[in-house]
């Protein structure tokens, strides 16, 4: 009941994407939380935004199920940051992933064209 | 994810110093906005705007985490707003933590002593195999065993892989030690004693065949206490000398302080190097064996009795055994008290109760107070779960620090009963608070407080506190009122029962100090004094200088000795002949050939001096012995009431002829001189055995030591310091113990007095949690109905109108509970059947009298608040809402 008013709900909806995106921006490289943060904005040309509040708690859930792993490094500003990096179970999520969001995307394009008749 | 992770500081590892994390995130974004130009306080301003609140950010991250730990962090908050809120209420504290204290530490001080005592099994390997072996007569009555029927089962049964004999006496005598003459048990032992208890010698070794003959090298085997007592440590006792009877020994070994068999035992000696006794009428032996591994006890029960049968066809009247059995030896040892320690536990699981009502009465009164800070927090938005785990948390650390100080209770309890010589408790050496105690009260303390957590908690989750902030005290009240009275009832209920068994036990321990025990229970001192002296004429010359020098001290008025001292030392039995006329060899064939009506069996009494004057026995025909019974004159006899009745019902003893089995070897019959007064020797409660009294002059060769009885004008321990002058004066090598004849009678009862004293304490307890519980209960109801009777008040109602309802409710309350009560007890008291003397366990004038003192309590608790609502004044109750 406390839960429903607060915050998460909003995540929940963009769990699984969320997460999609975080292993598949990690999949160039470690990066720190702001910069996964820059690195999704440039990537998606600013069409995604997203938020600290959803971002760090997916951070801590990828942890969780071990997908990826963090660690203490020194920024290229010399201030000492938390890395992120993929872990081989995240990889393999995200092969998972990738193949579902390419089956839905797919669905999706479907979806938007017209229906050919007697076919579906 | 492993389970290791879930603990808080792996976790913390996992996720880091999250907001160290965020802070850097911060950092770099201000950096990132400075770049593109704007303003450092812009840039930091802007960065947490875009940001959000840090804080909420790490809160909905660290729950990603979820379950477990955000319990566990979640408990350690809720203990420690715990602790907060009972310091806040210190007097609530105090009192829900000493009343639970008392309880537990009550129920775990006796569950120790019933698990040391009763549950445990002897220290011995094996234990659940060793079994006292009993004759049994032809009436089905356990008696002691004699040599030669010994002999027979050891060789005749098949079930025990080791079987033993020892003196059946449990005295104590003289045994001189390098520090001086000293009174101790010396039992006499067969060889396969030690293999029956499966005993080893902690320094030294067991006897050797060599010392296990008649005529055999002298040893001894010791107790470690009495060993670091005389000889100053367990090594420096071996080889040592010590003397007892007229026999030197030398120790050999000392056991282990477990090895307690016969319980208090301090010496034993191989039973092989005395003279055999070879009467098979001459019980008075302990026999105990070890069953062989495999044997049941029905199948060793079996093969004892078809032994002791053959036995009997084929001894016939030589031997006064018709059948046999045996019993598990903790049993045997145990089972006297176990009853006792049983009702006990009970009464404590009650008072146990009773707290816990008490403790819940307390809860609930304190969430009420509580109720709108609980609302409080239900509307800032805290889940109705997170506070039923506050209460029950908040119940588990009252009951938790309620726990710790009962163990602490219980230790000191333990300590004072295992002290208290009055408790007389079998095994009470071994009796400590170990970790079973320690796991039983902890598994009572989790029972305890789920309990006293989830009732308090019912009332917030049954009555949403939140409805309290808008619902008038009153609608609470009416919802919360039915557990209160559950409460008070069950209190009421259980403190009946309590009290009922106190005032039985009460009652019975009454009656037994009403018990006339046919001799004096002062002024009487009672002395050990028994030398070691081989000579029958120089013993009996001790004993007479002794009487004569005794006598001569100012205020002793009469001095007498005896093999048997009422309830102090109890006399040998056996079985006797009733004979036509004197003779001065009844012949061993009397015994086969008379029949069942001229046999019978009493106790044993040789008496010395003024023995009867000076235990005022009185006599009731003919005479006592006097001058004209002098040594080598025709054997006299003065035996007891309840000895004549039995022998010749209906006709005058005087100058009847009795032979006395085999007591002393001495074949002389007994003629009657004089009966005197029956004596509760068996103690108080048991009826007086029939007992038969020999002068001591006349049989010299009684084997048992004599004690003497001192009959003074004052105070009997005043004359013990100059009796034991007067014995060193006579043999300097005797050890003297001195005891008061009241004292030893008060010891006899101090069972029932340890039982009775724990019992009152209990119920006293209970009675005054009971009225705690109704004046509680009352006092709310008062203040719930305040408006009520304001109302009341104002539409003209008396003081005597409002008294009569306050009262009447705690009076119908009070009521139920004793009503239930009454039938608890009625159904439970009957277990108690075994440890009430001389009244019934459903005696109508206990209950009458527990019915009244209930209702005289919960009327006077009643009334002292329902005075306090009489003082209200309408106007101002009226106003006030």
């Amino acid at each position: 009941m406390a839960r429903k008013a607060s915050p998460t709900s909003r995540i929940e909806l963009l769990q699984g994407t969320l997460d999609f995106i975080i292993l598949q921006a990690l999949r160039w490289g470690p990066s720190h939380g702001y910069g996964l943060l820059l690195l999704i904005r440039a990537q998606t040309g600013n069409v995604l935004q997203v938020e600290t509040g959803s971002l760090y708690p997916a951070l801590q859930r990828l942890l969780r199920q071990r997908a990826i792993r963090a660690e203490w490094g020194v920024s290229d500003t010399e201030r000492r940051v938390r890395i992120y990096h993929l872990t081989p179970k995240g990889r393999e999520r995200l092969a998972a992933e990738r193949s579902r969001w390419e089956r839905m995307s797919e669905a999706m394009a479907g979806l938007m064209q017209p229906p050919a008749p007697e076919e579906a | 994810m492993s389970l290791l992770d879930w603990l808080p500081w792996r976790r913390s590892r996992l996720t880091g110093d999250l907001s160290d994390e965020l802070r850097a995130h911060l950092e770099m974004a201000a950096r990132d906005r400075i770049a593109r130009g704007e303003s450092p306080m812009d840039a930091a301003a802007h960065a947490r705007r875009e940001f959000g609140n840090p804080g909420l950010v790490q809160e909905i991250a660290r729950d990603e985490w979820g379950g477990t730990s955000r319990l566990i962090e979640h408990l350690a908050q809720d203990i420690r707003f715990a602790c907060r809120m009972l310091r806040r209420a210190p007097a609530f504290a105090m009192i829900v933590i000493v009343t639970m204290a008392l309880s537990i530490g009550a129920t775990t001080a006796i569950f120790s002593v019933v698990d040391s005592v009763v549950l445990k099994p002897l220290p011995y390997p094996g234990s659940d195999r060793i079994v006292r072996l009993y004759q049994l007569t032809d009436k089905g009555a356990r008696n002691s065993v004699s040599q030669p029927n010994f002999h027979d089962w050891a060789e005749r049964t098949h079930s025990f892989s080791a079987i033993a004999l020892m003196s059946g006496w449990t005295g104590t005598s003289t045994v001189e030690t390098p520090a001086g003459p000293t009174l101790a048990r010396v039992t006499p032992v067969t060889r396969d004693f030690f293999a029956v208890l499966g005993v080893r010698p902690q320094v030294g070794r067991l006897f050797v065949p060599e010392e296990q003959r008649f005529g055999g090298q002298h040893a001894a085997v010791i107790a470690d206490a009495f060993a670091r007592d005389r000889f100053g440590g367990e090594r420096s006792a071996i080889g040592r000398q010590i003397t007892w009877g007229n026999d030197s020994y030398t120790i050999v070994g000392v056991l282990p302080p477990t090895a307690d068999y016969p319980q208090g035992n301090q010496v034993w000696v191989p039973i092989e190097l005395l003279p055999p006794s070879t009467g098979r009428m001459s019980q008075g032996y302990t026999v105990i064996a070890r069953l062989r591994a495999g044997t049941t006890l029905d199948a060793a029960r079996r093969d004892l009795s078809a032994v002791s049968r053959a036995m009997k066809v084929e001894y016939g009247n030589q031997t006064a055994m018709s059948d046999a059995m045996l019993v598990g030896l903790r049993e045997q040892m145990v089972g006297s008290v176990r009853p006792r320690l049983f009702m006990l536990l009970g009464a404590s699981a009650f008072l146990l109760l009773i707290g816990l009502a008490n403790a819940l009465n307390l809860m609930t009164t304190r969430l009420m107070v509580r109720r709108s800070e609980l609302a409080v927090r239900l509307a800032l938005g805290a889940a109705p779960v997170r506070l039923v785990r506050q209460v029950v948390v908040e119940s588990s650390v009252l009951v938790a620090l309620a726990a710790c100080a009962g163990v602490w209770l219980a230790v000191v309890a333990v300590r004072l009963v295992v002290a208290a010589p009055a408790s007389a408790l079998p095994r009470a050496g071994e009796i400590t608070v170990d970790w079973q105690a320690l796991a039983f009260t902890a598994i009572l303390a989790a029972l305890l407080s789920l309990t006293l957590g989830a009732l308090s908690a019912s009332r917030i989750v049954r009555h949403r506190i939140r409805d309290a902030l808008t619902a008038s005290s009153r609608t609470v009240a009416a919802s919360g009122a039915a557990l209160r009275r559950a409460t008070v009832v069950a209190q009421l209920s259980l403190t009946v029962v309590l009290l009922s068994g106190a005032a039985l036990l009460g009652r019975s321990f009454l009656n037994l100090l009403r018990v006339n025990p046919g001799f004096s229970t002062d002024h009487v001192a009672v002395i050990d004094a028994t030398p070691t002296i081989a000579d029958q004429e120089q013993r009996l010359e001790y004993y007479n200088t002794l009487i004569d020098r005794v006598r001569a001290v100012p205020s002793v008025s009469a001095v007498g000795a005896g093999t048997g001292v009422p309830i102090a030392n109890s006399p040998p039995d056996g079985g006797y002949l009733l004979l036509d006329a004197p003779t001065d060899s009844i012949g061993f064939d009397a015994w086969l050939t008379f029949p069942a009506s001229r046999k019978g069996h009493a106790n044993y009494v040789v008496v010395d001096g003024d023995y009867f004057r000076a235990l005022g026995i009185p006599l009731e025909r003919g005479r006592l012995f006097d001058a004209r019974d002098g040594v080598g004159r025709q054997s006299v006899a003065v035996v007891s009431e309840r000895f004549a009745a039995q022998s010749w019902p209906g006709s005058n003893p005087i100058g009847k002829v009795v032979a006395f089995g085999n007591m002393d070897t001495d074949p002389r019959s007994f003629t009657v001189i004089g009966v005197v007064g029956d004596v509760h020797d068996d103690g108080l409660a048991a009826p007086p055995p029939p007992t038969f009294y020999a002068y001591y002059p006349q049989r010299l060769r009684t084997y048992w030591p004599l004690s003497l009885a001192v009959r003074t004008t004052g105070d009997p321990s005043a004359v013990t310091s100059s009796i034991r002058r007067i014995v060193h004066d006579v043999r300097p090598d005797v050890a003297v113990r001195a005891r008061t004849i009241d004292r030893v009678v008060a010891s006899s009862v101090g069972d029932q007095r340890f039982t009775l004293f724990i019992i009152v304490a209990f119920a006293g307890a209970a009675l005054v949690l009971a009225t705690l519980g109704v004046y509680g209960i009352v006092s709310y109801l008062v203040t719930q109905r305040t408006r009520e009777i304001g109302v009341r008040v104002a539409l003209g109602a008396q003081r005597s109108d409002v008294l009569g309802l306050v009262v009447g409710e705690g009076l119908r309350l009070s009521l139920v509970g004793i009503a239930i009560g009454i039938v608890l007890s009625l159904a439970l008291t009957r277990a108690m059947a075994a440890l009430v003397f001389g009244v019934s366990t459903t005696d109508p004038i206990t209950l009458g009298a527990v019915t009244v003192l209930l209702m005289l309590v919960a009327v006077v608790a009643a009334y002292v608040p329902g005075r306090r609502a009489t003082r209200l004044d309408p106007l101002d109750v009226l106003r006030s809402s």
